[in-house]
């Protein structure tokens, strides 16, 4: 798989450790505020008020943990952890709406084949693809696609069976795809 | 997940920093310090701006210039953005692909009046035919009218819709796509459609566009409570229009699951008008005026007395420009005019000569508009007891006994 996991994501070589000293922690902040946000703003559709969202709950959460007296040694791949935490929850919470909510789609099928623009292009459809896409299927296919995850290793994130999560995986898959071409038409 | 999928190719590169506003690090920033206890945050550090822009600028007055100019810019961008963001346009539409002279698109828009009694030409303007989405295999296909409307058609399929509103003025205009079946046939695009459609297995799809000065979505409702919120394409000015197609999926097209209404919502996600057409429903009454209905700004056009009280005829203004008109008696509400869109006129078009009935118990009430200045109403019944009319400047207005047809 092509796609790197965030967690690959170059951190600083000597990455300081943080507890709830002002200092690290304002340090800490400037490098991880905009890693953490645009881990939320790719996956929410480019919502910039989910993104603000989310990322305010993710750091409330962290400092909430430091004030325990946790010294953290590897401050990013923890706020990424968080920050994955908050963005499942977001993503069950939405699923729940969608109960009530059906999406349908269109009932003709999509023969074109995904064509991967300009970079920033096809970012921007990806972004919104992905929006639209449910969120059980928007789940699986960011812990698969995006952040790594094996299918065996996301359907214990997701709590589901490693089948479900590859029957999610494909309706996902033939959902994005759909709106990715729709997106670019 | 081959080592080839473009798919994760595309969603892995989705991973990239982003910086958030500067006023909401800031704020969060003074918050978590907040939560840890610093009663002050240690100053921020001051923000260089990463404009592109050497590190050595030149002097004042060219620098002021510098300065000066990318306010502007700043501003020009701050301004489309919110410009975007407030009604949320998604396609330019004089950056529309324009539908070419010899096509058939437009030979259909350019000969939508031909042969139109007068009054009825929608004034559709052909050569701005532009194609401003694509709905799975549908496209839609837009053209502005010399009176600030717009005409559209989604082609591509046989379950395509169109219509036009001349005026600009239809808050929620809907088309409905019905199928009844090998010996019926195809019923295509009725503004209309009657009760074939009101039971979602002969609907095939429901298009339609609303006005973005008052609805920020679409919500398709079944009876079920089942709510199907199709996608909107906002079309920029001359336009100024939400369109949206939905296609009705196979697992929604059983027998008994029932169509209640296409509502348009606000950002608030309250209603701001229902569209009930596709039941031929009308609310025989309510316990409030219609919802739409400035009640404010309502006016008493008539009143007459009946056993069960004196009866009102109201009208009032609704935010979006259309005259409701309702009747009230006894505590209840009953919508006077049957319409597409409830109860209230939609402003521009003209509103033909229509007469109602409304029953409640014992009594009937008769309701006329749009009668012409120099028209007079007679009632006519088989016992020839009617009561007389009660005319006003806008609407007749009389009782009578429902054992007696009149």
């Amino acid at each position: 798989m092509l796609a790197i996991p965030f967690m690959e994501i170059s951190a600083p070589a000597a990455e300081a450790a943080l507890d709830t000293n002002p200092d690290a922690f304002r340090a800490f902040y400037e490098q991880a505020l905009p890693r953490v946000y645009g881990y939320f703003l790719h996956r929410c559709g480019g919502s910039v008020q989910v993104a603000e969202d989310l990322t305010q709950e993710t750091f409330l959460a962290a400092v909430t943990e430091l004030q325990k007296g946790k010294r953290i040694r590897t401050p990013i791949a923890w706020i990424y952890g968080i920050a994955r935490h908050k963005l499942l929850d977001h993503y069950r919470a939405q699923e729940r709406l969608e109960r009530g909510l059906v999406l349908a789609g269109q009932a003709d099928e999509l023969e074109d084949e995904l064509v991967v623009p300009d970079e920033e292009e096809a970012r921007e459809r990806a972004t919104a693809a992905l929006a639209s896409v449910a969120a059980s299927q928007r789940a699986a296919l960011v812990l698969c696609y995006v952040d790594g995850f094996s299918v065996r290793e996301a359907a214990a994130i997701l709590g589901k069976r490693a089948e479900a999560v590859e029957s999610l995986l494909a309706r996902g898959r033939a959902s994005f795809k759909r709106a990715y071409l729709e997106a670019g038409a | 997940m081959s080592s080839v999928d473009p798919l994760a190719t595309i969603l892995g590169g989705l991973d990239r920093p982003v910086q958030p506003r500067p006023e909401f690090a800031e704020t969060l920033l003074s918050r978590l310090f907040d939560e840890l206890g610093e009663a002050q945050a240690p100053a921020p550090k001051p923000r260089r701006l990463h404009l592109g822009l050497p590190r050595t600028l030149p002097s004042t007055p060219l620098r002021l210039r510098l300065v000066l100019i990318v306010l502007v810019l700043f501003l020009l961008l701050a301004t489309w953005a919110a410009l975007t963001l407030a009604f949320g346009w998604h396609v330019v539409f004089g950056r529309a692909q324009r539908a070419q002279h010899t096509s058939r698109i437009f030979k259909e828009f350019d000969s939508l009046d031909l042969g139109a009694p007068s009054g009825m030409a929608t004034g559709v303007v052909s050569n701005q035919t532009r194609l401003v989405a694509r709905f799975g295999r549908y496209r839609l296909w837009v053209a502005p009218t010399k009176a600030g409307g717009s005409c559209s058609a989604m082609v591509g399929g046989p379950f395509g819709s169109g219509g036009c509103d001349r005026l600009g003025t239809i808050p929620l205009r809907t088309d409905y796509s019905t199928y009844s079946g090998p010996s019926q046939g195809l019923d295509r695009s009725h503004s209309s459609p009657g009760n074939l459609a009101a039971d979602a297995a002969h609907l095939r799809s429901i298009g339609g566009s609303v006005d973005p000065r008052w609805s920020e979505s679409v919500e398709i409702r079944f009876r079920d409570g089942t709510v199907i919120r199709p996608r909107i394409v906002w079309v920029s000015a001359p336009i100024a229009e939400g369109f949206f197609f939905q296609a009705i999926a196979r697992d929604q097209r059983r027998p008994g699951h029932t169509l209640r209404e296409v509502d348009a919502l606000d950002a608030e996600g309250n209603i701001v008008v229902s569209d009930l057409s596709a039941l031929q429903l009308r609310r025989m009454y309510s316990n409030d005026p219609p919802a739409e209905a400035m009640v404010d700004h309502a006016v008493r056009v008539a009143q007459t007395d009946t056993p069960l009280g004196e009866a009102s005829l109201w009208q009032a203004p609704s935010r979006f420009g259309t005259t409701c008109t309702w009747i009230e008696l006894a505590g209840r509400f009953y919508f006077a005019v049957s319409n597409a869109l409830q109860n209230c006129q939609i402003e521009g078009y003209s509103s033909k000569w229509r007469a109602e009935l409304v029953r409640s118990g014992s009594v009937v009430l008769f309701y006329a508009a749009g009668i012409p200045s120099s028209g007079s109403v007679r009632l006519e019944s088989r016992a020839a007891t009617t009561s007389a009319c009660v005319p006003t400047a806008t609407a007749s207005f009389s009782t009578g006994s429902p054992s007696r047809r009149s």
